[in-house]
């Protein structure tokens, strides 16, 4: 029986497997609801890492249970989870983006595969938040060209700009 | 069996799945990112043939007049418009091709899926919502092998015509009537087979690289690796496809 659509994301019975750490059956409960700020604070760097993936969707736990606003889904598909990922914020030192587009075009990738058109200009809130961050004169630039800083910056915005479900952030004192 | 047969047949299937994955999103093109499709094609289009001209112009003028020449010596004994034709379009014009593409093309795209593995950016595509076999595979896919469609067709017209020209101009060597020869020896079974080898040898090539391209990878130590492994492997299944179409088409 599907959950009731109250939870965002609901894992049960997670095992993980990080790399590097012995393996143990320690299993994992979390549910995250609308609304909620949740500290995840784990022995190694590596295994808050590793979590923070497989609630993304981009890793797959050794076992458990992974639910999306009350629906199951399969993580060994990896169409399914790309319907998840969509609503997914996630700001982290491994996000990444595509070295061979401009920032404005990587800040835009969603919207020009989704509404088929290359000639797509930024929104107001996307305009603001690069003017805020000062990246407006780096958007035809390739983002090898901007600092760890201004990457993780540009990143943190294309992300929010998703309008994410939930905002899964790595070290969010990184902003400071 | 061994466990590096077994390996290997696992890895045949592999790029058999992987193959039939993406001929399948042509049918039909899904109707979200045909325009971000359609620059990526355009852009693997001109790396792989455009920019590869200045290769494959010499190549063909240098393989042509070779040829010619060593086959005009024999004048009177052969046919030999009717003999150049039979090597160029039917063996040499697909098969130089294909190494140049490996060379040029196959490495560069295993290394930049390589890279895009490494660096987390196929990640990236895939938390924007967007499908990487659509976006990144599919194109490169049509791109690579209409690139070694069109670039086999100009390989023959100059290996023949070119080379032609170059030993005419150049040298006293009998090649009169080679037009003629080339009119009676050509049918249109031998292009046909040539570009029939371009269409197979660009899906091989594509899949290869894009399979060893985005293998799982932790260090960047790991691409040079699988670049090698690519090109082997893309030279190794040219060969193989290579014979089977002319068994098939000559034997």
């Amino acid at each position: 029986m599907e959950s009731a659509p109250t939870s965002i994301i609901d894992i049960k019975d997670l095992a993980l497997v990080s790399p590097g750490i012995p393996r143990h059956d320690d299993a994992h409960s979390l549910t995250v609801a609308h609304g909620d700020v949740i500290t995840v604070v784990t022995d190694s760097p590596a295994e808050g890492r590793h979590l923070l993936r497989i609630l993304a969707t981009l890793d797959r736990p050794v076992r458990g249970e992974y639910r999306f606003n009350g629906k199951m889904v399969d993580l060994n598909d990896y169409r399914e989870c790309l319907a998840v990922k969509r609503q997914i914020g996630y700001v982290a030192p491994d996000a990444a983006m595509l070295s061979n587009r401009t920032l404005r075009e990587n800040l835009l990738i969603s919207r020009i595969y989704s509404e088929n058109d290359l000639t797509i200009d930024m929104d107001n809130t996307m305009d603001s938040l690069c003017k805020g961050a000062g990246l407006s004169r780096m958007l035809n630039r390739r983002p090898s060209v901007l600092s760890d800083r201004e990457l993780l910056k540009a990143i943190a915005i294309r992300e929010m700009c998703k309008s994410p479900a939930v905002m899964l952030i790595d070290r969010p004192e990184n902003f400071m | 069996m061994g466990r590096k047969t077994i390996r290997s047949a696992n890895r045949l299937m592999d790029l058999c799945a992987l193959t039939y994955r993406l001929t399948a999103i042509a049918f039909p093109l899904p109707r979200t990112g045909r325009a971000l499709i359609k620059r990526v094609i355009v852009e693997q289009v001109h790396f792989t043939a455009v920019q590869a001209l200045p290769v494959i112009i010499p190549v063909a003028l240098i393989t042509g007049s070779m040829l010619i020449v060593q086959f005009s010596q024999l004048s009177g004994q052969v046919d030999l418009g009717k003999l150049v034709v039979l090597l160029v379009l039917r063996e040499i014009g697909p098969l130089v091709t294909a190494i140049i593409v490996i060379l040029r093309s196959a490495t560069a795209v295993t290394i930049e899926m390589s890279y895009m593995r490494v660096l987390h950016e196929i990640d990236a595509l895939e938390m924007a919502g967007i499908d990487p076999l659509h976006t990144v595979c599919f194109p490169r896919l049509v791109g690579i092998t209409t690139a070694i469609v069109s670039l086999i067709l100009v390989f023959d017209l100059l290996a023949i015509i070119g080379g032609y020209v170059i030993v005419s101009g150049t040298t006293t060597l009998p090649v009169e009537g080679f037009f003629q020869q080339i009119a009676k020896g050509v049918v249109g079974a031998d292009i046909a087979v040539g570009l029939l080898k371009g269409l197979f040898f660009g899906v091989t090539i594509t899949v290869t690289c894009l399979y060893h391209g985005l293998a799982r990878k932790n260090q960047i130590t790991q691409v040079p690796v699988a670049t090698s492994k690519a090109a082997v492997d893309c030279f190794f299944y040219c060969l193989v496809i290579n014979i089977f179409i002319s068994f098939v088409f000559y034997v």
